[in-house]
């Protein structure tokens, strides 16, 4: 009797397993059959990261995607950790999300996992912004947000120090800016005021008016001389008669909190994440300006379409990124005055996008997505950089090394170069 | 295999089953699937008297662990051996590249860095860690009142591992406004500066690892009170000292559970990631000076989108952890005793091989 259920759990086992095989898979289209959540509609899945701020702005893009086009159903997926490494594991396993979020920067290595898309040039007012999807001459993304840098100022500092306040719409040059930095600089020990916040080698290398590689990412050149002009700008500036604090002191605080406190003067690399809570400030007392020299690198996200996705889905997609990329209804969700995502990718939105902080000079970080300079593609780009990092900060300054940057750098580039090599 | 989740999946859509139980219950009927094929091809195993009863029942009930071994575990390692012969980044098809990636990893600089990195720090902490907590452990098998009270605070901070606890002391050893320091500036000493200089960092992290010593003092705490009070008064009545007892009646006692520890520790200290993956991405560990072997596998994988060479370091760390393991293994037989054995077996046991 037992050995008869037995045989009869087993079987019917075998004929569910068998019935539900049978059953058309990935179907997340229109027939409100599969993964579809009713008839006429496509459900898509997007993948994006975030804070609980920028989440909720994504959140509420996606709604007003759902509202313009009831057909298409949006599942969020907010990934809020190690975002890249899930999106990897969840493409290798055939669980890719239909939409992506990528940043330019790691498109490259993506690039494969998603279908060629179509981006008209002519909608964004940025030619770096238009290309940001771009590699090896194909697009695979589109550029739904800009994340420029700009600097912000203490305009009461500068006020006491008896310095001229930097324009809001002209870059002050890179040597201007060590000079204001170090009069900006007083006191010392606990007490010190600093010119600037800690400056980055890698944004500081495009402010003096250098790059990683050439143009055509074929050769090193972080080791010219605006580079070695670069590294030894940051290693002078956290000497301890430099302008702004070592990374020992400057390790674990906020910088923001810092300059707010009046403790630094000037706080470059200030992205548009910061925007929220400097609209919350006394806004008269703070200006945002455009970063020194030639400005610092800029991140945009961009959307990829999954290349496993089914013919509906993909149709689906397209509609969702060129809404979330296009539209206005969109992009002016971008920037609000409790959470900012970014700088809008189209002329319409920047009005909305200004009236947040419209104390601070938001223009600035309009003028920098404007002027942004694209970077040249390179395979393995990772692996080159984050040994270029690891060996520029353990033998320098920058890091917790003594040595030359004039002497490291061309080595480093060489190493970069001969990296670079293998690749092709 | 997802066709047929997204399957099952689609027909407990149709039962109007919550979306949420949905994946769970997919799992849950795949699972009785494979279970109930089992129990029918042993039930016709007893049928054809090719198995008897008992046989059958061991291996029903030993099934469990065998599908999830195979499923969560061996499945997994095969394929990464696989894998390790491959070019693969995760995006596009893997390329078989025969052992070039074993190959690559004979000449590979960083790889040799954290060779030294991870066997630096299990060499040194796990020796540390074992004096520390079986010194903690005699300390409280003192019977003394509120020992209780003195066992619990030197356990609570093995509460506190992992993100949590390298956080902390990320906090505890900053060099300008951390505990550590802070201390040191009382008595005019100017502390170094701990995980964010490269000569500092590994010791810093041993340190830090001192702070779960409450796990294995639970263990040891075990041991000791399981030791004989009876060997203890016979040596007393031969006039032997606290020294004596110690080293001629606890440590043998007691040597099993260090063994134990031992092991364990080491193959934990050999598999440390956490710790230098968040200090790293804290600005900590300059120069590579806490590039783990794991933290340096996951690099591979995960930022470098190298998979095949990943997979290729993890079979090379799983050889090593064995050789490691076999050498301890090997050498307990000159230190660890066991009271069931008889003194042949015990010389059998030093002198084999």
């Amino acid at each position: 009797m037992q050995g008869k259920a037995l045989a009869a759990v087993a079987a019917a086992s075998f004929l569910a397993l068998a019935a539900c095989s049978s059953e058309p898979s990935g179907g997340s289209t229109g027939t409100g059959t599969g993964t579809g959540t009713g008839t006429g509609t496509t459900k898509i899945t997007y993948a994006f990261w975030g804070n609980n701020d920028e989440s909720a702005t994504i959140k509420s893009m996606i709604a007003a995607f759902e509202k313009a086009n009831p057909g298409v159903k949006v599942e969020a997926n907010w990934i809020q950790s190690d975002y890249e490494q899930k999106l990897q594991t969840s493409i290798a396993g055939g669980d890719a999300p239909t939409v992506a979020q990528i940043s330019n920067t790691s498109l490259p290595s993506f690039a494969n996992a998603f279908t060629p898309v179509k981006v008209d040039p002519g909608v964004y007012y940025s030619a770096a912004v238009a290309k940001a999807g771009n590699v090896g001459g194909t697009d695979y993304a589109v550029p739904f947000v800009a994340k420029s840098k700009v600097m912000a100022i203490n305009k009461a500092a500068f006020d006491s120090a008896g310095v001229a306040a930097p324009s809001g719409s002209a870059p002050i040059s890179t040597q201007d800016f060590v000079s204001a930095a170090k009069r900006l600089t007083s006191g010392s020990g606990a007490k010190k005021v600093y010119g600037s916040a800690p400056l980055w080698y890698d944004g500081w290398l495009i402010a003096e008016g250098g790059s990683y590689y050439g143009p055509d990412g074929q050769t090193c050149t972080m080791g010219n001389a605006d580079g070695i002009r670069a590294a030894q700008t940051v290693v002078d500036s956290t000497k301890p008669d430099g302008f702004a604090p070592n990374p020992t002191d400057a390790q674990g605080q906020d910088m923001f909190q810092w300059f707010t406190d009046g403790k630094v003067a000037m706080l470059p690399d200030f992205g548009p994440w910061n925007i929220a809570k400097i609209a919350a400030l006394d806004t008269s007392k703070f200006l945002i300006v455009p970063m020194p020299g030639k400005g610092e690198p800029m991140e945009v996200d961009s959307l990829g379409i999954s290349k496993s996705a089914t013919e509906a889905e993909r149709t689906a997609a397209t509609t969702f990124t060129k809404f979330m990329s296009t539209s206005p209804d969109a992009q002016n969700l971008l920037a609000t005055t409790t959470s900012a995502l970014g700088v809008p990718v189209i002329q319409g939105s920047l009005d909305t996008f200004k009236a947040i902080a419209p104390k601070v000079n938001l223009q600035a970080f309009v003028d920098a997505v404007t002027n942004a300079v694209t970077t040249p593609y390179v395979k393995d780009k990772v692996k080159i950089e984050s040994t270029f990092s690891t060996d520029l900060n353990s033998r320098t300054a920058i890091g917790s090394g003594n040595e030359d940057p004039a002497t490291v750098l061309p080595e480093l580039q060489a190493q970069c170069q001969k990296m670079l090599d293998a690749t092709k | 295999m997802s066709d047929i989740v997204q399957s099952l999946e689609g027909l407990l859509e149709r039962l109007h089953i919550d979306v949420g139980l949905r994946p769970i219950l997919s799992l849950v009927i795949l699972l009785a699937a494979v279970f109930a094929v089992i129990c029918a091809a042993l039930w016709g195993a007893v049928r054809a008297r090719w198995i008897s009863r008992n046989t059958a029942a061991f291996w029903i009930f030993v099934s469990p662990w065998i599908v999830g071994f195979l499923l969560f575990t061996g499945g997994p390692m095969v394929y990464s051996l696989v894998l390790s012969f491959t070019n693969w980044n995760l995006i596009d098809p893997a390329k078989f590249i025969g052992i070039a990636n074993y190959k690559e990893a004979l000449s590979d600089p960083d790889l040799g860095q954290a060779i030294k990195v991870t066997l630096t720090y299990a060499v040194v902490s796990v020796p540390l860690q074992t004096v520390l907590s079986l010194a903690v452990a005699l300390l409280m098998n003192v019977k003394v009142r509120g020992i209780h009270v003195f066992r619990t605070i030197w356990y609570l901070p093995s509460l506190v591992t992992g993100v949590a606890q390298a956080v902390l002391f990320i906090w505890v050893f900053n060099p300008s406004y951390g505990l550590a320091n802070g201390l040191l500036r009382l008595f005019g000493i100017e502390g170094p500066k701990w995980l964010f200089d490269a000569h500092w960092a590994l010791a810093t992290v041993v340190i830090m690892s001192l702070w779960t010593v409450g796990g294995n003092m639970i263990i040891y705490l075990a041991g000791l009170q399981d030791i004989s009070k009876d060997l203890y008064e016979a040596a007393e009545l031969d006039g032997a000292n606290r020294w004596r007892l110690l080293w001629n009646i606890t440590i043998p006692q007691v040597s099993p559970v260090i063994f134990f520890n031992v092991v364990t520790g080491l193959i934990y200290a050999m598999q440390t990631f956490t710790q230098g993956y968040v200090v790293t991405h804290n600005g900590g560990g300059p120069a590579d000076s806490l590039l783990f072997y794991v933290l340096y596998l996951y690099q591979n994988a995960f930022s470098f989108f190298r998979m095949g060479y990943a997979s290729a370091l993890a079979w090379i760390f799983f050889v090593m952890i064995m050789v490691l393991t076999a050498l301890v293994f090997r050498g307990s037989a000159f230190w660890v005793y066991y009271e069931s054995q008889r003194p042949r077996e015990r010389r059998r046991r030093v002198h084999v091989g």
